[in-house]
């Protein structure tokens, strides 16, 4: 916001706090929301508002690119193919031939509870949170360069391997998703292997 | 990373992991564009994997160097497991070519993902940093869900990589807790760093030090399977193709082991004492857990996965120990684990191949009719037994047990440790050794009565197992006679990860 | 007359028409909200930090006023545009009874589209069924703003929205929508709905690598996502314009245009920097290939973006009834078709801002000379700096290098608009499995390799 000074230094003092505490209500109960909602696919697109808020966060936070990389990446490319891959499956099937919720609530509620209080204690043992001051003074443009900086240096190798984890969940994918003949049939397939042309096996892959 | 000659410089010392890329990329494709020639790319797999096994072999005597400004190390500790995970993932090929019948169309791919798995794992032994530990992690995680569940008309294939997924998930948001703990307290992602920031805590560590600590345990518990976090391992050893199953139970815990040695011995330096006492739990109750279970099991591969919690238990008592002696001991004894049970993994394969049975009755009397397997694989039963028969499997043991009794003075738990550890190794020896037993003396059993006298050496690939048994065998006979340049090696290759080299390497940064 | 050239004739007339409504309503809003209030409130004799706070305040509404009243009004446009255009492109009339020459009638049926009945489905998911078109709707609203202030030719008071992430905010933000669609057609509770969205989920994921990609071949080229300077840094002439390789090519035609002259000295010194590049002319004239066929995956991946023809699967009415809003009707179905136009204006002036130099005119010195003949104008004027004088008013209100920098952007972006009108009308429809098949084996590969190509001949020209 540069051009308004008096609204800058007006809005970090009164609105910042503000829109963390509203962002934080909006996010909590769409998380509970994504756990409880009886609906999955329902659940699915609560877990968007919750990336998207998420997002509103990493913006608090100043890092813009990442806010946008998580809306684009997360909310919007990831979650909606688990929501389409959600919606192929058949929900009423599945109610009619589970049991209902098997997991009782009060243990459950016990084990959060158990849980909260012992991340809230560790939480709180800490003495001194390092906060780091000199990124929040980086303007968001060096932000962005230092990001692309460290991918490229220190960080290339992190950055190369990504793809290779990326390119083994690919081929995973396609393998298990890929339709294939039982494995009967497939010594009448390999004799026929020779006839077997090289675009029809490409076609195989992209069909799925 | 100052100018584009640390860069170069980089990734020359890189040049294990960049062959290996090169080879998933080959398998990946061949198989896609000739497929006629398909029979070529296990080999060119197994020729990348001894490829990078001799580069990174060499890079044992440079020492340790840090790249990327302290994310990526490459030390004698990266250089013994990535090499034992070369190994490891070409004794798997071969024992692949045997059975390519059970994986379809689709062997290309397998031997791809097992190139993947493979590659993470050296990866892992290298990475100083907690990002590319997550990474590496996800990346061995991904590639094993998918081997396991790569016989897709088996459903307890499906069943076992469904399974897998779930539970790796679950760690997976565990570990990524933890990680986030740990930057949050430190503001840094390198282990070195991470140590130095830590050490300037308070001398009692602070509570949620620990309670990172336990997230951190509980995901590398999970890939060594030791129990509560085992509850994945038998169904996914039973139901995965065997080969992968050979592949979980060393690669990659091996992966699992050398990550715990480095987090815990680098970056929980400074809490040493709360850490071995978690692990030393685990420890008990894997030992015990593992034993026990396996003595009721029927099916041999269920009984090896078993058996292979029990093996964490006495692995986990090395690292307790946290010394020079017992590091290395358990580098020790991974290798000759690995040998061990991949020669048991192969001897199940052969077996299954012929019979299509797992069962342990089944396999009495092979003495009979095959009794060069029936030899192979009684060696390596009685090894991992730990009886002196050769006696690789029973220095191994005694390597781990002496440095727990060693390290008694620091740790309460030592004794508990040794006499738990003791007393377990007595069922280990029972049903261990009823398999051996039963299969050379016992009377042989119908499906080894149906055998044909003479094996029919249907294909070539077929012999391929036979070599996989016989690399094992000869392995954990020269590991019994030269035991001390072994385990010298082990030695050098933990002497940079134990406390005082570790203030070496920091000043070796910046 | 040749009744075409007449048709055309009353066509270009209704878009004179209807540009000078939107873009004068835009720039009346714009002043009355970021000059002439705060003018007012100093004048009031508030207290200072109370007035300057609240004027700041004001100044920063600015962009989203604009948009705010750019939207609907463009839209009306837009629909009218486009049947009139299709009309034009078949040989038939069009809409004209409603107002002069039917010049009304998407105002008519705005009317009509607000006074309807809302049904909501018997079955459908009440909540997400009412919150989809504000999804599909919201991110066209603040996704544009970084463009603003680059169509703007950064005007201070649309300086605040130029993100140093513009680029990426934008394609970020424009990626929202298919989320509403997914959502619409499965609240809906409507089979065809529901494939409808299946659809537009699969070919937007799809072709969103293609649009991405060749976002990234031009911030490659330009060194930032920062929007303004992308467009300032075509502002030379057509051939610094990304789409012809951003420049490669000028220093080959400034040595023609030298030799023609006769001007040696500067031939020499020319050749001379050619000496250490031999592959030099090859190389750029390669670029300005790649940088073409990447507009073309641009405007590709964009169609598909924004489900137009030949990329409407998702609502091809006849397979779909129509698709994922099948089962709207009044307010919300208004909703979703005023999104639907105002993603297409958005994608145009994207690529009018990144390929086509932004609101730099194509040759040089024209829009330098019509500044100065503005500003010149706008001297003779009696000036006077007393505020709500006439001179103030026109000097607050017209802006030379602003009015120009406009008039090109609004010219080449809705060029684009009645390109896309264009292929509406001349191409049919895909079917599924050829769109999946050209995104993933065609468009995808191609990108990476012109954008690897690329990367390489920006080192050698």
């Amino acid at each position: 916001m540069e051009g308004f000074p008096q609204l800058t230094t007006w809005a970090q003092a009164n609105v910042e706090q503000a829109v963390f505490y509203l962002l934080a209500v909006i996010a909590i109960p769409l998380a509970y929301g994504v756990v409880c909602d009886r609906n999955i696919i329902r659940s699915g697109f609560l877990l968007i508002g919750v990336f998207s808020t998420i997002a509103g966060l990493f913006i608090l936070l100043s890092a813009q690119f990442l806010a946008l990389a998580q809306i684009m990446i997360y909310g919007v490319g990831i979650t909606l193919v688990v929501v389409i891959a959600l919606m192929l499956t058949n929900p009423k099937a599945e109610k009619e031939s589970m049991p209902a919720l098997s997991i009782h609530k009060g243990p459950a509620i016990f084990v959060a509870c158990f849980l909260f209080m012992c991340v809230y204690l560790a939480l709180r043992s800490a003495e001194n949170w390092p906060v780091k001051t000199d990124v929040a003074a980086l303007s968001a443009a060096e932000n962005l360069s230092r990001i692309g900086q460290s991918l490229l240096t220190n960080y290339s190798f992190h950055f190369e391997f990504a793809s290779i984890l990326l390119l083994a969940a690919l081929i995973g994918a396609v393998m298990l998703a890929k339709a294939e003949p039982a494995v009967h049939d497939l010594n009448e397939l390999s004799a026929n292997e020779d006839k077997l042309k090289s675009s029809e096996r490409a076609d195989d892959v992209v069909k799925v | 990373m100052q100018s584009i000659q640390d860069y170069l410089g980089a990734i020359s010392s890189l040049t294990p992991v960049i062959c290996l890329s090169t080879a998933i990329l080959f398998t990946a494709l061949w198989n896609l564009f000739f497929p006629r020639l398909k029979e070529i790319t296990p080999i060119a797999g197994i020729f990348a994997l001894l490829f990078a096994g001799t580069a990174l072999w060499q890079q044992f005597a440079v020492g340790s160097i840090t790249l990327f400004g302290g994310l990526y190390t490459v030390d004698p500790l990266t250089v013994l497991f990535g090499v034992l995970a070369c190994g490891v993932g070409a004794i798997v090929i071969l024992m692949t070519m045997g059975c390519e019948s059970e994986l379809g169309r689709n062997a290309g791919e397998f031997y791809t993902l097992l190139l993947v798995a493979v590659l993470a794992v050296m990866v892992l032994a290298g990475t100083t940093d907690l990002i590319l530990l997550f990474i590496a992690l996800e990346t061995l995680s991904i590639s094993c869900v998918v081997l396991a569940g790569f016989s897709k008309q088996d459903r307890r294939s499906n069943e076992a990589a469904l399974k897998y997924l779930i539970s790796t998930a679950a760690t997976t948001a565990t570990l990524l807790y933890g990680l986030s703990f740990l930057y949050g307290l430190t503001g840094s992602t390198s282990y070195y760093e991470i140590h130095n920031k830590i050490a300037t805590f308070a001398h009692a560590p602070s509570l949620v030090v620990i309670f990172t600590m336990v997230l951190l345990l509980s995901a590398v518990g999970f890939k060594l399977s030791a129990v509560p976090f085992h509850m994945w391992t038998p169904d996914v050893y039973e139901g995965a193709p065997t080969p992968v199953t050979a592949f979980l139970s060393i690669g990659s815990k091996a992966g699992g082991f050398v990550v715990a040695i480095r987090l815990l011995s680098v970056v929980f330096a400074s809490s040493v004492s709360d850490w071995s006492f978690i692990l030393g739990l685990l420890a008990i109750a894997s030992m015990i857990g593992g034993n026990l279970i396996a003595l009721a099991q029927t099916s041999f591969k269920r009984m090896l996965a078993y058996s292979s919690i029990a093996h964490v238990g006495y692995i986990l008592i090395g690292l307790i120990s946290n010394s020079l002696d017992g590091l290395s001991a358990v580098s020790f004894y991974l290798i000759v684990y690995g040998l061990m049970n991949l020669g048991a993994f192969t001897g199940a394969i052969l077996f299954c191949n012929e019979t299509g049975s797992d069962r342990i009755d089944d396999y009495a009397g092979l003495f009979k009719k095959r009794p060069w397997l029936a030899t192979g694989l009684a060696i390596c039963l009685i090894n991992l037994a730990g009886l002196p028969l050769p006696p690789a499997g029973f220095f191994a043991k005694a390597f781990v047990f002496w440095s727990g009794i060693q390290a008694s003075g620091a740790n309460p738990l030592a004794w508990t440790l040794i006499i738990v550890a003791l007393l377990t190794s007595v069922p280990a020896i029972y049903y261990y050794m009823r398999v051996a037993i039963k299969m050379i003396v016992k009377e042989p059993s119908d499906a080894v009565k149906k055998l044909e006298p003479e094996r029919k050496r249907m294909v070539d690939p077929q012999i391929c197992p036979d070599v996989a048994l016989a690399a094992c065998v000869a392995g954990i006979v020269i590991a019994s006679v030269m035991v001390n340049p072994i385990m010298k090696l082990a030695k050098d290759s933990v002497t940079p990860v134990t406390s005082p080299a570790v203030g070496m390497l920091d000043q070796n940064l910046n | 007359m040749n009744p075409a050239v007449f048709e055309i004739g009353k066509f270009a007339r209704l878009t004179v028409i209807w540009l000078s409504i939107i873009f004068g309503a835009v720039w009346a809003a714009c002043w009355a909200v970021g000059v002439f209030a705060p003018a007012l409130i100093n004048a009031s004799g508030m207290p200072t930090e109370t007035a300057s706070l609240a004027s700041e305040v004001l100044r920063a509404l600015v962009p989203v006023v604009a948009v705010a009243v750019f939207i609907p009004i463009n839209a009306m446009f837009m629909v009218l545009c486009e049947r009139r255009a299709l009309a034009l492109f078949t040989v038939r009339k069009g809409p004209n009874r409603v107002g002069p020459d039917g010049l009304l009638q998407t105002a008519a049926d705005a009317v009509k589209l607000l006074f309807k009945e809302d049904i909501t489905p018997h079955g459908a998911d009440a909540v997400m069924f009412t919150a989809a078109p504000i999804i599909f709707f919201a991110p066209s609203i603040i996704g544009v703003l970084p463009l603003l202030a680059a169509a703007s030719g950064n005007h201070e008071l649309f300086r605040s929205v130029n993100l140093p992430t513009g680029i990426f905010y934008v394609l970020a933000i424009a990626s929202i929508p298919v989320v509403g669609i997914v959502m619409g057609g499965w609240a809906s509770n409507n089979k065809y709905s529901l494939v409808g969205a299946l659809r537009s989920a699969a070919q937007a994921i799809s072709y969103e690598i293609p649009l991405v990609l060749s976002i990234v071949a031009v911030c490659l080229m330009a060194g930032t996502l920062d929007v303004v300077k992308i467009a300032d840094q075509q502002k030379d002439s057509l051939l610094s314009w990304n789409i012809f390789g951003g420049g490669a090519l000028l220093p080959y035609v400034n040595l023609v245009v030298a030799g023609l002259q006769g001007n040696n000295e500067q031939v020499q010194a020319i050749m001379q920097h050619f000496q250490a590049q031999p592959l030099g002319p090859f190389a750029a004239v390669l670029m300005v290939v790649c940088c073409i066929i990447f507009f073309g995956i641009y405007i590709t991946g964009a169609c598909a973006e924004v489900n137009r023809i030949p990329f409407d699967l998702p609502e091809a009415e006849s397979e779909l009834v129509s698709g994922y809003n099948t089962e709207y009707s009044g307010i919300k179905f208004a909703i979703f078709f005023l999104a639907e136009f105002t993603n297409l204006f958005v994608v145009c002036s994207i690529a009018s801002i990144m390929f086509l130099g932004g609101g730099h005119a194509p040759l040089p010195g024209l829009e330098q000379g019509f500044t100065e003949m503005l500003g010149g104008i706008l001297k003779q004027l009696p000036g006077s700096k007393e505020i709500f004088s006439p001179g103030w008013l026109i000097n607050s209100l017209v802006n030379p290098s602003t009015v120009s920098q406009a008039f090109w952007i609004i010219l080449k972006t809705y060029s684009l608009v009645i390109f896309a009108i264009l292929i509406r009308a001349t191409l049919p429809r895909f079917r599924i499995d050829q769109l999946m098949a050209f995104g993933w084996k065609r468009l995808i590969p191609l990108s990476l390799i012109l954008l690897i190509a690329l990367t390489y001949l920006r080192e050698l020209v």
